[in-house]
């Protein structure tokens, strides 16, 4: 016992404050870290959860549409790019959601004579930010009867 | 009229407004801290440990070389004095005598977990409650939740003697 006693390190007590102090930083150090990994793993946990609940939402709202038998669409403006056309589009218009989403200018190719100045209108209006409830024109229809 | 201060009260009391300008700055340290676990809260903290967010391998090999480039013993332990990492730099009077009597180990447990606790002002310094040697300790927290404690120590200086010691040795029934 006493010969282990006397191999213990000899230290002064200034030494050994200091030594402490740097086991204090370090600790606080490890704590601060310790702090960021878990507010960096909640943050992870919250952004996947909101990013599964957004498609689960969107899967609803799309199954919503695509279940109408009216053509619902999706444009961006101002350059008038289809973001969405639902499936019933083939129905109403003659032309199929691809046609639709490959040609943003589809719209004014297919558009009857008698309506070109009332939709080069309209669309000015929206994109000066004016949108109606409802626009009425008559399209040129592809199918045969 | 005042004497004039000799050049050694004029070194003491620089010394003094550094220590006096470093524990301020540990302080407001600290308050940062506490204001960051208030205003920004763990929302599951409920079954947080050490070991989940440390490599423990990595934490091992930093507690071993602090243990050997500062020339005292090291341990990491859970905030009731278990361990966690393994004992770095341990003497053979702590490892190989008082820890391996039942009450000896049980009282350094105790004493790990009291000088670990969770201090935001500094390091707890006070003498091992269970061998006497000097021990220091850090909490480690998370959010202001404690969840470990880094312990330095077992050294000596003029506090200890062997006749303590020999009598401590006989408390723990230790021959």
């Amino acid at each position: 016992m006493i010969e282990a006693f006397r191999e213990v390190p000899a230290m002064s007590c200034e030494q050994f404050t200091r030594i402490a102090n740097l086991l204090f930083t370090l600790a606080n150090q490890l704590s601060t870290a310790a702090y960021q990994n878990v507010q960096q793993a909640c943050l992870i946990t919250e952004i996947k959860q909101a990013e599964k609940t957004l498609q689960e939402r969107d899967k609803k709202h799309r199954e919503l549409l695509e279940g109408l038998n009216d053509a619902a669409y999706r444009m961006s403006l101002p350059d008038g790019k289809y973001e969405y056309v639902s499936q019933a589009a083939k129905n109403v218009f003659g032309y199929d959601s691809k046609s639709w989403l490959n040609n943003p200018q589809l719209i004014s190719t297919i558009i009857h004579p008698d309506f070109i100045d009332y939709f080069k209108q309209k669309w000015a209006e929206l994109i000066s930010g004016s949108v109606f409830k409802s626009y009425e024109y008559t399209l040129i229809q592809t199918w045969k009867t | 009229m005042s004497a004039k201060s000799t050049y050694e009260e004029l070194e003491q009391r620089i010394k003094e407004l550094k220590k006096e300008k470093s524990d301020f700055k540990r302080s407001r340290d600290a308050l940062k801290k506490r204001i960051l676990s208030l205003t920004h809260p763990l929302k599951d903290d409920g079954n947080i440990v050490f070991e989940d967010l440390f490599n423990i391998n990595d934490i091992q090999c930093i507690q071993d070389e602090f243990a050997k480039a500062t020339g005292v013993a090291s341990i990491i332990t859970n905030i009731d004095g278990t361990p966690i990492t393994t004992p770095s730099n341990f003497c053979r009077l702590c490892k190989d005598i008082i820890r391996k009597t039942e009450n000896g180990l049980s009282n350094c447990f105790k004493s790990d977990a009291m000088i670990g606790r969770f201090n935001p002002a500094g390091p707890t310094i006070q003498p091992c409650m269970s061998g006497g040697l000097w021990d220091a300790g850090a909490g480690i927290t998370i959010g202001g939740k404690h969840i470990a404690n880094w312990l330095i120590g077992q050294v000596r200086d003029e506090l200890q003697s062997e006749d303590k010691m020999m009598a401590y040795a006989r408390e723990i029934g230790s021959d």
